[in-house]
């Protein structure tokens, strides 16, 4: 059977396609809502710097074994862009890109940019963990989305 | 190998970079360069096939200089051994007003006169981009 690699993608790769691949990969189970600690323990949450942008970060594998990754793509509209990158590779079979964008909502996006681009992770934090929680039905429901149409 | 020229815009300077790569003389009526209709993010252009018969295409995206490492990622995750693509980041200062110009000239319909405009400006950044690639594409 042909593993795929689902790639999560948003602006920075740090917020809401971290939290989407975490759901993906099984390490936030359930439909309880994730606790704040829960939510900065996983690897990745709010911590990428500018040098991970435009890298792939296997974040786990689903019950299938197909990898889950993340990207921070710097740009809110990069799926053409990707697909076109992985026809021209002749890899488009192996991946699937999944845009996390439409999921952040006001909050994320302000304590993202004050926790990452600004560095003020003090103020930015409890944004970020509110917003994420916000966030997270809507990326939940994304991935079982995502999951259904690559049966 | 595929060789891409990436940039803001995929008619503009990644173009006149691929011209210059593959020796072609460039018009000032060329029906890709500078013209907006084809100028999507995220689309590749063919352009042509190289000497050595590799397919040259550019390709739009804001994020253009982060191509490069994206495009080896792709490659290093499916455990390739080997390169396919080669992303050549491409761009001259002043390129978004430019581009805004021939977005303008399309959406109110004067095409031609801000494509004229735009290719008289790219031929005067001919040498630039010559010694910009010059090296790079090997």
């Amino acid at each position: 059977m042909v593993k795929i690699k689902f790639v999560y993608f948003d602006y920075g790769g740090s917020h809401s396609s971290v939290i989407a691949a975490h759901i993906h990969a099984g390490n936030l189970k359930g439909s309880r809502m994730p606790s704040s600690s829960e939510l900065m323990e996983l690897p990745f949450f709010d911590k990428t710097t500018p040098d991970n942008l435009g890298r792939l970060y296997l974040v786990g594998r689903d019950e299938k074994g197909n990898e889950i990754y993340i990207l921070g793509s710097q740009n809110s509209n990069f799926e053409p862009v990707l697909r076109s990158l992985a026809a021209l590779l002749e890899l488009d079979k192996d991946f699937v890109f999944v845009c996390t964008m439409p999921y952040v909502n006001p909050l994320l996006r302000l304590g993202g940019f004050l926790s990452r681009r600004l560095s003020l992770p003090l103020v930015g934090r409890p944004l970020v963990i509110l917003g994420a929680k916000w966030a997270f039905p809507h990326l939940r429901h994304l991935v079982e989305k995502v999951k259904i149409q690559t049966l | 190998m595929i060789y891409l020229f990436a940039g803001k815009s995929s008619v503009l300077s990644p173009l006149l970079a691929a011209y210059v790569y593959l020796e072609k003389d460039v018009k000032e009526d060329d029906p890709l360069l500078a013209n907006a209709e084809y100028d999507r993010e995220g689309i590749p252009v063919f352009v042509d096939f190289d000497k050595k018969g590799n397919r040259v295409y550019t390709i739009g995206a804001q994020n253009y200089k982060l191509l490069p490492i994206i495009c080896a990622e792709l490659e290093k995750s499916s455990s390739r051994n080997q390169t396919v693509m080669k992303v050549i980041p491409v761009a001259i200062r002043g390129e978004g007003l430019i581009r805004f110009l021939c977005w303008l000239g399309w959406k109110i319909g004067i095409p031609r006169f801000c494509y004229a405009v735009a290719r008289r400006w790219l031929m005067g950044k001919r040498e630039f981009i010559k010694t910009k690639i010059d090296g790079i594409t090997g």
